[in-house]
């Protein structure tokens, strides 16, 4: 496991990492000896620097559930418009 | 690798490191194959060193492209490595259940084919949103709607509960292909809201920390503002209660009827403040 990964995850689960003061946090980080460019990014909180250094996707899709789907039972905004032109029509 | 496929659907939970459940993390260092779609691309690399086969999901998603489109896309990769008698693990950011439906989907769709298919839960951006704001949702009640299906339907909402509205970023897209919609649109869904809430109404605009060593967004603006604001995917508007709940005083009389007098030891029987 990449370093900066394996750092990312013990802060995430250890609770005495995730509350490190700013000074031990730097010592920890420089620790790492991830090199100047993580260890830079790492010490600014910079998610964007991280990134480029580890090769992550540029852009992330995060939405996973449309407002309406097919199944549901009610009428769908375009069905209600296309009964109204109907309507419309035949009272025309 | 089997003659049996199988499927389950794990959740991440939101922060990576943070919350993932030990046994989601098994399902995921287990399976033969890993399909991820996950909110942040450093949980994404952190996936990858769990199994020696992830395949992201995030190549099915394409600006211009109808999400209905990408959601059975998904739903037929993680479908087609089932049937071929795999191991497969869907592991989706936060919970996989909760505004997600191709989880819930594939999940179906497996069973019905006669494949074994279940869902591990996670801790979701909703849980994190209760944690960080400091909300109990049991306390007033709380509401949650998609932003666009509260926009595009008639909902009747109580403005005496919490109302949380997710994907707020592209709140009222009905081309299901923009991955963000204009002030205009979002004007729109303020108009919506002030029928039922002031304008200076302070809402909450919320975002979870995917990194440990990142913060939650927790923007605190009148609802006036929210028209300027800078709202991304990940963004989730709370509204919190304007008005104080209503005694239902034809029902306690109903239930005072069923109860002798020294039984009763509620607020509900107190005078509202």
């Amino acid at each position: 496991m990449s370093n900066v990964i394996q750092f990312l995850e013990s802060m995430g689960k250890n609770a005495a990492l995730s509350d490190m003061s700013p000074e031990q946090y730097a010592t920890a980080v420089k620790a790492l000896n991830v090199g100047d460019v993580a260890e830079h990014a790492l010490l600014n909180r910079d998610h964007a620097a991280l990134n480029d250094f580890l090769g992550g996707r540029m852009k992330m899709m995060m939405m996973l559930v449309p407002a309406e789907d097919d199944e549901q039972g009610e009428k769908k905004p375009d069905e209600d418009e296309d009964k109204e032109q109907q309507d419309s029509s035949q009272a025309n | 690798m089997g003659t049996s496929g199988s499927l389950v659907c794990v959740g991440t939970g939101m922060m990576l490191g943070a919350h993932i459940s030990p046994r989601s993390r098994s399902h995921i260092e287990q399976a033969d194959v890993v399909f991820a779609a996950v909110s942040d691309s450093l949980v994404e690399l952190w996936l990858q060193e769990m199994n020696k086969d992830v395949r992201s999901l995030q190549p099915f998603y394409s600006e211009g492209k109808s999400r209905h489109e990408t959601y059975q896309q998904m739903i037929d990769a993680i479908l087609q490595e089932v049937r071929l008698g795999k191991r497969v693990c869907g592991a989706f950011y936060g919970h996989p259940g909760v505004f997600a439906f191709a989880p819930h989907k594939v999940v179906e769709l497996a069973r019905a084919e006669g494949f074994a298919a279940h869902m591990e839960p996670g801790i979701s951006a909703e849980d994190c949103l209760y944690a960080d704001l400091g909300i109990d949702p049991g306390r007033f009640g709380c509401q949650h709607f998609e932003a666009s299906q509260f926009m595009f339907y008639q909902r009747r909402i109580d403005p005496s509960a919490y109302l949380v509205l997710w994907q707020v970023g592209i709140a009222g897209d009905r081309s299901y292909r923009r991955y963000t919609t204009e002030a205009a649109y979002r004007q729109l869904l303020v108009d919506l809201l002030v029928e039922d809430y002031p304008l200076n109404h302070e809402v909450i605009v919320y975002e979870a920390a995917t990194l440990p060593i990142s913060s939650p967004r927790m923007q605190k603006m009148p609802l006036s503002d929210l028209v300027g604001s800078q709202l991304y995917l990940q963004s989730t508007l709370v509204l919190p209660p304007c008005q104080a709940m209503l005694r239902n005083e034809s029902m306690l009389l109903r239930i005072a009827a069923l109860e002798p007098l020294s039984e009763i030891d509620s607020p509900a029987t107190s005078k509202q403040q």
